[in-house]
């Protein structure tokens, strides 16, 4: 696969440390286009091995605006499903500039290690030295011990480690979409995480036209009104909670987006600093970025003030637990109560429509209605939007956004990037594949 | 005729990056942009950008521009000089000259107009 | 003609831009490169070669490498009717001096336009700015692209204006003025003025730019821009046709070098060692590569010898490798002089950990010269090491190649 594409497959046997490599065939490309088409494709190939799968989408890492995500595709350990889970801020987008589209990790290894993928190289490393941290102290280290700050890590922390059915997969710093449990699964394998770094070229078939296209839809794009909008707090008025901007307002530094995304779908918030602040803190932890919308909401409705429900969110990312759950089942009130009760938490998150998709992405369309009405309506279209977000690598909260982002200008795009004909019947083809 | 950075409005998204290294390269990477997302204090939340254009290097922090020029420093005789300036061996910004139908293709890509061309 | 086997000389005292001449005689497929250090100068290595490249860096600490050994052995070479080019710090070492330790390699009657006893005052405050010369001083009056004009004494009909780029390069006074084959002939948009327009025109203008030095059998080539930046084309050609009309009239007057077709001590290594070794300088080339890019940011620079280096050299060298990595990785089998896996695998791993703690001590603010020394070392180690099997391998292919050419 010659465009868009590294061109590669990873597979890793964590039983006998071995890593090989597949060429990625254009007609698998041909046939399930990309990200989650092909990521539930190798796992099934390799289901007997109970396989993390992680991919990227055929338009992830280009000027296609918001083509920010990867994926992680298993089977939660929780809902017992296939589920998808986006890899958002820039890691997505550092997985394929690394040197692989798609990575298959089978079994279990005998001791804790982490992969260290980098230009086209894939290490499994020894991973005592973070065992047992939590994410940000993991994170940290490996960037330390690597020499580079732009390392993208997906970690699991404590929760992970020790079993627990909420443990997320959390990215550099920061929690994930993930509800199903992949910190789990993770932990299970003794896979503390994976570290991403790479400075790859990515080929085009047509770039002229490709870029020129994706300036046209850009464009477009930004003809919305929305987009003078910024940050969570704004998407979570847009879903009917307006109190929430005065609530955070105080505590909100800034706000940033995915990898050419046009929405700042991220909300730093400043708890142990001024949010006022321009220059660099001398702090070195000032605060908590957050991404999840009913995280924070939930932490609202249990009745904790803003810094306190900062505080939780930074606590859930350390220890690597899904915060949306803790809000949701710790039942306490308090933040040092919720930060003891993160090893006891019960309860199960209910996962919207087939199940294969996280909810940490609002289950409607925000700030566009779409020209959509009643709920079953709404859930079958948000489904597919997923299933189309994860197959292209787009940031699937700015899918929900959109319109201009169509199903039509994704193939179009992918056509011109790749040479090859992707048409719309392959596309119902691999999401009903995928819906099951 | 200059680039003008507003890193207040900029988001941190590297569609910057990503555009001046396809006008550079032809394929999309990161290596050779001479306009780059500073994002290295990912936990501390400061982010903003390096432009380097043939005399000056431009950083625009959240607190405001900065405009060194290239070629001086401060202490030429100590060791580790504050001053030095980096990305010296990258070309300096021709301002997509051979693009007409885009002009700076950073100005034309940025998704927010944090880039603009005075 | 048989093609030239161009030896370049890439050990202490060097910067990076003998890279450039790599890429400039790769794209002109001349493969027969020999990579060099101060060792193998001294072991009069270098008396098989056709020419002999010495670029940019520290000329007295080239010099000092080098030293006496080194030094009569590029006069030998030359006198036997070696080619001798030099650019920028190589266009310095060979000409007359009474300075230890340049004054072994007094060669050529040529003199720099920039020495001054009084230092010119700086436009731009910078220590790429002057040298001290013993009482007096080198001082460079620009920077960056000058123009360039070829006199009647290059042979063509009428002169060729081109650009190239002064980094600390020589103005030049010719013993002979038929020895002047280009002068400075104006700056353009891109010079940067280091000194006052009028000190810069004074030092460069009408002076000479390239000197060809005819020497027993052979000769010497001063080049006091980089004619060999990949940026100039117009400058490249100039270089690539030098050495073809040099190696020509070597052969055509009979006085060329007896060269092996083949070295006897090379090995061969194929299928999983050879995929392995090729990973592992992936591998080490990537990990260096990563902390390079993060140090490329870094408001930081080392003052080593003469010669400041950035950060961003550190890349340079690594790119110019990692580069080549995917043409190596197509053969499948490899072939190389023994214990050289073993050396490139050494210097790879070792100049992670060393850029490694590089990072470590700048960011902690600790003391990091001791540790670039050691690191632009084994970037000289690594990569004559790479493109000596990189360059053997090609130049195998390319002999294989034309072999099954002459088989249709």
């Amino acid at each position: 696969m010659e465009y868009l594409s590294t061109d590669k497959i990873l597979v890793i046997d964590l039983n006998s440390a071995q890593v090989e490599e597949e060429e990625l065939d254009e007609s698998l490309v041909e046939e399930k286009i990309g990200g989650i088409g092909i990521t539930k494709y190798l796992y099934d190939k390799y289901i007997e091995d109970d396989p993390i799968v992680i991919g990227t989408g055929l338009l992830s890492g280009t000027t296609y605006p918001a083509s920010a995500s990867g994926q992680i595709t298993a089977k939660s350990p929780v809902t017992g499903k296939v589920c998808h889970c986006p890899v958002i801020y820039k890691a997505g987008v550092e997985i394929k500039y690394s040197g692989f589209d798609y990575i298959v990790v089978k079994g279990q290894s005998q001791s804790p290690v982490y992969l260290w993928v980098h230009d086209g190289v894939a290490d499994i490393s020894d991973a005592a030295d973070i065992w047992g941290k939590d994410v940000w102290e993991s994170t940290d280290a490996l960037r330390k011990f690597v020499g580079d700050d732009l390392l993208q890590t997906m970690m699991i922390g404590p929760a992970g480690e020790n079993g627990s059915d909420h443990a997320q997969v959390c990215y550099n710093h920061w929690t994930s979409p993930d509800r199903f449990g992949f910190g789990k699964l993770f932990g299970s394998k003794n896979l503390k995480g994976f570290a991403f770094r790479g400075m790859g070229l990515i080929e085009i078939a047509e770039p002229e036209d490709y870029v020129e296209r994706s300036l046209e839809i850009l464009k477009e794009v930004k003809e919305n009104d929305f987009l003078e909008k910024k940050g969570i707090a704004q998407i979570l008025s847009a879903l009917g909670e307006e109190d929430v901007e005065a609530w955070i307002e105080p505590i909100i530094h800034r706000h940033s987006a995915d990898f050419f995304t046009p929405y700042a779908t991220n909300t730093a918030l400043f708890i142990d600093e001024d949010p006022g602040l321009l220059e660099e803190s001398k702090k070195d932890e000032p605060g908590v970025l957050v991404s999840d919308v009913y995280a924070l909401l939930g932490f609202k409705n249990i009745g904790l003030s803003a810094v306190d429900a900062g505080r939780a969110l930074k606590a859930c990312a350390k220890y690597g637990i899904d915060p949306f759950a803790v809000a949701q089942f710790s039942g306490k009130t308090t933040i040092e109560e919720i930060k003891e009760s993160f090893d006891s938490i019960k309860g199960v998150v209910e996962i919207p429509g087939s199940g294969h998709f996280s909810p940490w992405c609002p289950t409607r369309p925000i700030f566009n209605d779409f020209g959509l009405s009643g709920d079953d309506e709404i859930t079958a279209w948000w489904e597919r939007r997923q299933a189309v977000s994860m197959i292209f690598g787009i940031q699937p909260i700015f899918c929900l956004m959109c319109p201009e982002l169509t199903e039509e200008n994704m193939l179009e795009l992918a056509s011109i990037g790749t040479d090859l004909e992707l048409t719309q019947e392959t596309l119902d083809a691999v999401i009903d594949d995928i819906l099951g | 005729m200059g680039i003008q950075i507003n890193a207040l409005k900029c988001n941190n998204c590297m569609a910057c990056e990503m555009v001046c290294s396809y006008h550079r390269d032809d394929g999309f990477a990161f290596l050779s942009a001479c306009i780059v997302s500073y994002r290295a204090k990912e936990k501390k939340d400061y982010f903003g950008m390096l432009l380097k254009e043939e005399d000056v290097l431009i950083v625009a922090r959240p607190e405001g521009i900065e405009i060194n020029k290239i070629g001086e420093e401060a202490d030429p005789d100590k060791e580790a000089d504050a001053s030095a300036k980096p990305m010296l061996l990258r070309e300096g910004c021709d301002r997509c000259e051979d693009m007409d139908d885009y002009g700076p293709m950073c100005v034309a890509f940025c998704p927010v107009d944090a880039i603009t061309l005075d | 003609m048989k093609g030239p086997k161009i030896g370049l000389y890439a050990g202490s005292g060097t910067s990076h831009s003998w890279l450039w001449f790599v890429d400039l005689f790769e794209k002109a497929g001349f493969y027969d490169l020999v990579f060099l250090d101060e060792f193998s100068v001294q072991n009069n290595e270098i008396k098989e070669l056709d020419v002999l490249v010495v670029s940019g860096g520290d000329t007295f600490a080239v010099a000092k490498s080098l030293g006496k050994e080194g030094g009569q052995n590029i006069k030998a070479f030359v006198e036997q009717g070696g080619t001798y080019i030099g650019s920028c710090a190589g266009a310095y070492l060979p000409m007359n001096s009474s300075k230890k330790p340049l004054d072994w390699f007094n060669f050529v009657d040529v003199k720099i336009t920039n020495l001054s006893k009084t230092l010119p005052l700086a436009e731009i405050k910078t220590c790429k700015f002057c040298t001290s010369y013993g009482c007096d001083f080198v001082f460079h009056p620009v920077r960056e692209a000058v123009a360039l004009k070829t006199t009647s004494f290059y042979g063509k009909e009428t002169p060729i204006e081109f650009t190239a780029p002064l980094y600390g390069g020589p103005g030049m006074k010719a013993g002979d003025p038929s020895w002047v084959v280009a002068v400075y002939n104006g700056f353009t948009p891109k010079t940067s003025f280091l000194t006052s327009r009028k000190i810069a025109e004074k030092t460069l203008i009408n002076n000479a730019a390239v000197i060809r030095v005819p020497y027993n059998n052979g000769s010497f080539y001063l080049l006091g821009p980089h004619l060999e930046h990949p940026k100039f084309k117009e400058a490249n050609q100039f270089i690539i046709d030098a050495v073809i009309s040099e190696t020509c009239m070597v052969q055509n007057r009979g006085t060329s070098k007896y060269r092996l077709e083949s070295t006897p001590l090379k090995e061969k290594i194929t299928g999983k060692q050879a995929k392995e070794l090729l990973l592992s300088i992936r591998r080490e080339l990537s990990n260096s590569r990563i902390v390079a890019g993060s140090l490329e940011f870094l408001p930081i620079q080392w003052l080593i010898g003469q010669k400041v280096y950035e950060p961003q050299k550190v890349r340079v060298y690594l790119e110019s490798m990692f580069k080549r990595l995917k043409a190596l990785e197509k053969n499948k089998v490899l072939i190389l002089k023994p214990g050289l896996n073993e050396r490139i695998t050494r210097a790879a791993k070792q100049l992670t950990i060393e850029l490694r703690r590089i990072k470590r001590e700048i960011d902690e603010n600790l003391e990091s010269l001791k540790t670039a020394i050691v690191i632009f070392d084994l970037l000289h180690v690594l990569s004559i090491s790479f493109f000596e099997l990189y360059f053997t391998n090609m130049f195998n292919n390319s002999v294989q190649f034309k072999e099954s050419l002459g088989n249709i």
